[in-house]
């Protein structure tokens, strides 16, 4: 479930190909649209239409989320289906094999309520952002919050609880602006490390 | 829309079934005139079900199918076997992995690219979401190879160049092909805007490598034989020898000594011998 903010929506479409492009079985993508502005609504339907037959994309509007993004996320996981679900917002891009990673982490843990990989807070591309990066290893604690996490959906409300597995080699990045000058994304380089953690 | 270029999209399976659903569905998406495009798929693995499953996937577009008569013929054979399938109006090849999709832009921004003066032999696409960290210049988009992932090349001018060097199985030989682009006065090219999903298995936690490590080796020696001659080969091997477990490298060693080219006496500044075993300065 992706949330999108008013203006954002060219950021979208790293997120939904991103998710397109995950190698689970039966993914569908539900974007959570906070703008009042038709254009907007126009730009995620013309992203809906280049995706057909890749991913199937549902799309909720709340014009004036008045309860911030868990008032969005709340409209989001309304319309959600799926047994496991992923909360982005639409700076947020997903690695391949993300979602079946920490999807066969949770199927052979019952008790699990959610997968947290890792969250590597990236700009994407520094040619066509015009900045670089912030990186950030992943968390050594087992907080499920961020984009890199896959919850199970009938654990995220109430006391259901549960523990959260860490599956670092499932990658997301978390595309933001650095507002200080940072160090490049070593992306390859940190795939290569956490292989040789967790082989 | 008109004056679009004929271009033939090839893709050389092997093993690649699970990749084709989400890859022919990101084809019929491309933003391209149907009429001006055509699909050929080579499969190195016959009887893996690709040919049963594009059947039942029943794609919207003009895709051919063929099965290699004579088992896995590496990835630069196949690909020049599918070259000499393109018509004499073909003007450009667009080469892509089975794991790949390309974005509905993608093949329209690397037709756009290849248009402009100075007009560019190959034009490699942005790999997503894990981009190639190999440099190129941000005001030109040259760089020193290209990556064949996801690239457009003129069709006259792989034919000059005699397509892929087919004694290579598998890894460099994009490298090869767009450094002896280089040498023949052509120019290599990555174009940011088009982006391109490559899945890459080097995410597949688990998967045994070692295979596509060894090829990678041979493919190495081979590119710094040519290029950079005895000295370069024998620093790769060293640093080969060290990195990869013994039976692998011998394994290459012997397989490089049955292709082993000769070194080419021609320079150029983008081809470079670098220490760290890459074929390009790295971004990061």
């Amino acid at each position: 479930m992706i949330t999108t903010q008013p203006g954002r929506v060219a950021r979208l479409r790293d997120a939904l190909y991103s998710v397109a492009a995950l190698t689970h079985p039966g993914v569908c993508a539900i974007v959570v649209l906070q703008s009042a502005d038709p254009g907007d609504r126009a730009r995620v339907d013309e992203l809906t239409h280049h995706l057909c037959g890749l991913l199937e994309v549902r799309v909720v509007a709340v014009e004036d989320a008045r309860g911030g993004v868990e008032e969005l996320r709340e409209a989001g996981l309304a319309s959600a289906r799926g047994e496991l679900v992923c909360l982005l917002d639409d700076g947020d891009v997903l690695y391949p094999q993300f979602a079946a990673v920490l999807g066969g982490a949770l199927d052979a843990d019952p008790a699990c309520a959610a997968a947290r990989g890792a969250c590597v807070h990236a700009t994407g591309r520094m040619e066509e952002h015009g900045f670089v990066v912030e990186t950030k290893a992943p968390a050594p604690d087992g907080t499920a919050d961020g984009c890199a996490v896959l919850h199970r959906r009938d654990r995220l409300h109430g006391d259901a609880g549960g523990e959260v597995v860490a599956v670092p080699v499932a990658v997301a990045e978390h595309r933001i602006i650095a507002a200080t000058p940072a160090r490049r994304m070593p992306l390859r380089r940190l795939a290569r490390r956490l292989r040789r953690l967790y082989p | 829309m008109d004056s679009t270029p004929p271009v033939a999209v090839q893709v050389v399976l092997y093993r690649s079934s699970r990749w084709l659903p989400k890859l022919v569905r990101g084809l019929e998406r491309l933003e391209y005139p149907r009429e001006r495009l055509r699909v050929r798929m080579l499969n190195n693995s016959p009887g893996d079900g690709s040919r049963e499953l594009l059947e039942a996937l029943s794609p919207r577009l003009t895709l051919e199918y063929e099965d290699s008569a004579e088992g896995n013929l590496g990835f630069g054979r196949a690909h020049n076997l599918l070259a000499a399938r393109a018509g004499a109006d073909t003007e450009h090849l667009l080469l892509l992995n089975p794991d790949a999709i390309p974005f509905h832009d993608c093949l329209l921004r690397l037709v756009d690219r290849a248009a402009r003066a100075p007009r560019p032999a190959l034009v490699e696409a942005c790999q997503f979401p894990n981009e190639h960290p190999k440099v190129h210049d941000p005001a030109t988009g040259e760089t020193g190879w290209c990556s064949a992932a996801c690239l457009l090349v003129r069709t006259d001018v792989f034919a000059e160049l005699g397509g892929f060097d087919d004694r290579i199985f598998l890894y460099c030989e994009d490298v090869d092909l767009s450094w002896r682009a280089w040498l023949a006065g052509h120019r290599c090219v990555f174009e940011p805007a088009a982006r391109c999903v490559h899945v890459t298995q080097h995410g597949d936690h688990g998967k045994d490598l070692s295979n596509e490590i060894y090829h990678g080796y041979v493919g190495g020696l081979f590119v710094r034989q040519r290029y950079f001659g005895e000295a370069s080969v024998e620093r790769y091997t060293e640093a080969m020898r060290a990195a990869a477990p013994a039976d692998v490298a011998e394994r290459a060693l012997r397989t490089f000594a049955t292709i082993r080219p000769r070194t080419l006496a021609a320079a150029h500044p983008l081809i470079v011998d670098l220490p760290d075993l890459n074929y390009a300065p790295l971004r990061w």
